[in-house]
């Protein structure tokens, strides 16, 4: 009867969570969707070369400021990336792009700010090591990548044309290659196309990261450390798994700033921003397997660097 | 392969599910209320989806449709966990696995902000007078009604009063008197939340907890404070309304490395209530508790 109890009460905080992910990231996922589309549409090679240069890493700087333009979170972060990619811009802008835009995005900065009013360390903190990272990122995945030619996996759920092609002109969208002046007119179900293939894993990533909160308590990981670097790793880990907007993020961080130190905060901030559950397996799923490994494999050192280099520094 | 023909299906069961969550206030066990203008365009792109598909098939027929991948059953996930909903927010033992005292948080509220003030200094066996109450800002639409037993028990003059204390008062409570304790020793406050208990508040003791709710359910923080002696009483996951008096205790909580001063609350009175409408409590700003 009590474990009956227990696992209704542990299914009913799982389902609230996961619905709360999917209903939090989703209006983003759409966000970044239209804008890959349009990217697709409006982006010619050469808008591309102008805005983001073709080579190995003369792409970084250009990635990691974009965005500053783009009002986008870490949801809406990866289909832009994934078109980009598609178009052919460097493995290392696009990494570069993945760590920087979900920290350095007007909402986001304002947040923190609003967090971390008074104390302006942890705000000019968290955009000085999200930029670093960023860079750091790009620069190794420019050596273990180059810049090849990456074919990025297809939308799985995009249209299959069961008929066969018809004349030039005589169908919207027709295969034949040809400009037919339809390419707008297109847009709404392409928009439908990329939404639904990004929301399908971000639905997947949102119930993992659900159950495992449910099971794993976060006492486990948060309770008090010796020394900063179990605190670190520690809210990293936390921050991977609860998969919060990074909009939102830095007011959590910011109950850890007395007990854990500001190390263990800051090292929330910048890896929760660019990695965690619920984004990690789209990344995956849609990214090359190698880009997806080194990917995390940088953020996650790049992030666990800075960290302990903001402690080192605010105990001084 | 799912059947081109069901394409509109999935937009529309998505777009039905969410209007539905808006139009009866259930997403706000979910999303702080300023994210739910982005629920309301998210339901609108899904019916738009669903329409969209829809021209599609009957303009150019279903051998023409968009095909969905088998991954697209994942879309049912949440269709599914809207079976498993509960009612009231998170459970107390989300509050206790989030880390119940390792989280408490102050809160500092506008400078201006003075709804503290509207907590009588003193109630029941203690003189109420006029002046020790200033008039009190409009009321929010989350005013929890005040249970029938304690009404019987409060001064009139109190009692208007009462009726007209926000819900969203307790961020204000948890911040004022978290912050500076001593302060706050000796006066009487009025909270709704729900028992949560721990192996290390001894006995009769238990947290009256409401989750802080900063962007979705997944951020939700426990606040609230520690009370006593009903604990035994009252069992876990209970919501209850107080009338109680501010103490202060010494108490060493998870993550700090050393003890300090924190408030712990009398219960004078108490009774039972239902699951307010909206369970969540929502921040101003956030200021740490010094280790």
């Amino acid at each position: 009867m009590e474990i009956g109890r227990t696992m209704s009460a542990f299914l009913g905080d799982a389902v609230i969570v996961f619905l709360s992910l999917c209903l939090e990231s989703m209006p983003f996922v759409l966000l970044g969707s239209i804008l890959s589309v349009l990217a697709d549409r409006l982006l010619t090679q050469d808008r591309m070369d102008r805005f983001l240069p073709t080579g190995r890493f003369a792409g970084i700087p250009a990635a990691c400021t974009l965005g500053i333009f783009l009002p986008l979170c870490d949801c809406a972060i990866f289909p832009v990336a994934r078109r980009l990619m598609g178009k052919g811009v460097s493995p290392a802008a696009v990494a570069s792009f993945l760590c920087a835009a979900p920290i350095l995005n007007p909402a986001v900065i304002a947040s923190t700010a609003w967090a971390f009013s008074g104390t302006p360390s942890l705000l000019g903190g968290r955009v000085v090591g999200g930029v670093l990272v960023a860079i750091l990122t790009g620069i190794v995945m420019g050596l273990a990548m180059g810049r090849p030619a990456i074919e990025v996996r297809p939308v799985q759920a995009g249209p299959r044309r069961l008929s066969p092609p018809r004349k030039a002109g005589s169908e919207p969208g027709c295969a034949c290659g040809h400009d037919h002046g339809h390419a707008w007119r297109d847009i709404p179900r392409a928009v439908l196309r990329e939404f639904g293939s990004n929301a399908t894993w971000v639905i997947v990533g949102a119930a993992a990261s659900a159950l495992v909160q449910g099971l794993l308590p976060r006492t486990l990981l948060l309770t008090e450390a010796g020394s900063q670097l179990p605190a670190i790793l520690g809210s990293m880990g936390f921050s991977w798994l609860i998969s919060l907007c990074s909009n939102a993020d830095a007011f959590v961080a910011r109950s850890f700033l007395g007990p854990l130190g500001s190390g263990a905060a800051m090292a929330f901030m910048t890896f929760g921003a660019m990695l965690d559950l619920k984004n990690t397996v789209p990344l995956v799923a849609l990214f090359p397997r190698r880009f997806a490994l080194t990917f995390a494999a940088c953020t996650f050192l790049g992030c666990l660097a800075f960290a302990l280099l903001f402690q080192w520094a605010g105990a001084r | 392969m799912i059947p081109a023909w069901l394409s509109p299906l999935p937009w529309a069961a998505l777009a039905a599910a969410q209007l539905w969550l808006l139009t009866s206030g259930r997403i706000l066990s979910y999303l702080h209320p300023k994210a739910v203008p982005l629920a309301w365009a998210l339901a609108l792109f899904c019916l738009l989806g669903c329409l969209v598909e829809a021209w599609a098939l009957r303009r150019r027929g279903s051998r023409t449709g968009t095909r969905l991948s088998t991954g697209a059953v994942a879309w049912t996930l949440p269709l599914l966990a809207l079976a498993f909903v509960q009612e009231g927010g998170l459970s107390h033992r989300a509050a206790l696995a989030r880390g119940l005292s390792a989280n408490v948080v102050q809160i500092a509220e506008p400078a201006q902000d003075s709804s503290m003030e509207e907590v009588p200094d003193s109630l029941g066996n203690y003189p109420v007078t006029e002046d020790s109450m200033p008039a009190l800002a409009a009321p929010s639409k989350t005013v929890v009604p005040l249970p029938e037993t304690m009404r019987k028990e409060l001064p009139s003059n109190v009692l208007e009063r009462l009726d007209s204390i926000p819900d969203a008062d307790f961020t204000g409570k948890v911040s004022r008197i978290w912050k500076d304790p001593s302060r706050w020793r000796g006066h009487t406050v009025v909270l709704t939340g729900f028992v949560t208990k721990d192996a290390t508040f001894g006995a009769g003791g238990f947290f009256l907890t409401r989750m802080l709710l900063t962007c979705c359910a997944a951020d939700a923080m426990p606040v609230g404070f520690f009370c006593q002696p009903l604990g035994n009483a009252l069992p876990e996951g209970q919501w209850i309304a107080v009338v109680a008096k501010v103490g202060i205790t010494s108490a060493r909580l998870d993550g700090w490395r050393k003890p300090r001063t924190v408030p712990i609350l009398t219960v004078l009175s108490y009774a039972k209530t239902e699951v307010p409408g909206n369970p969540y409590v929502y921040p101003f700003a956030f200021e740490p508790v010094s280790p």
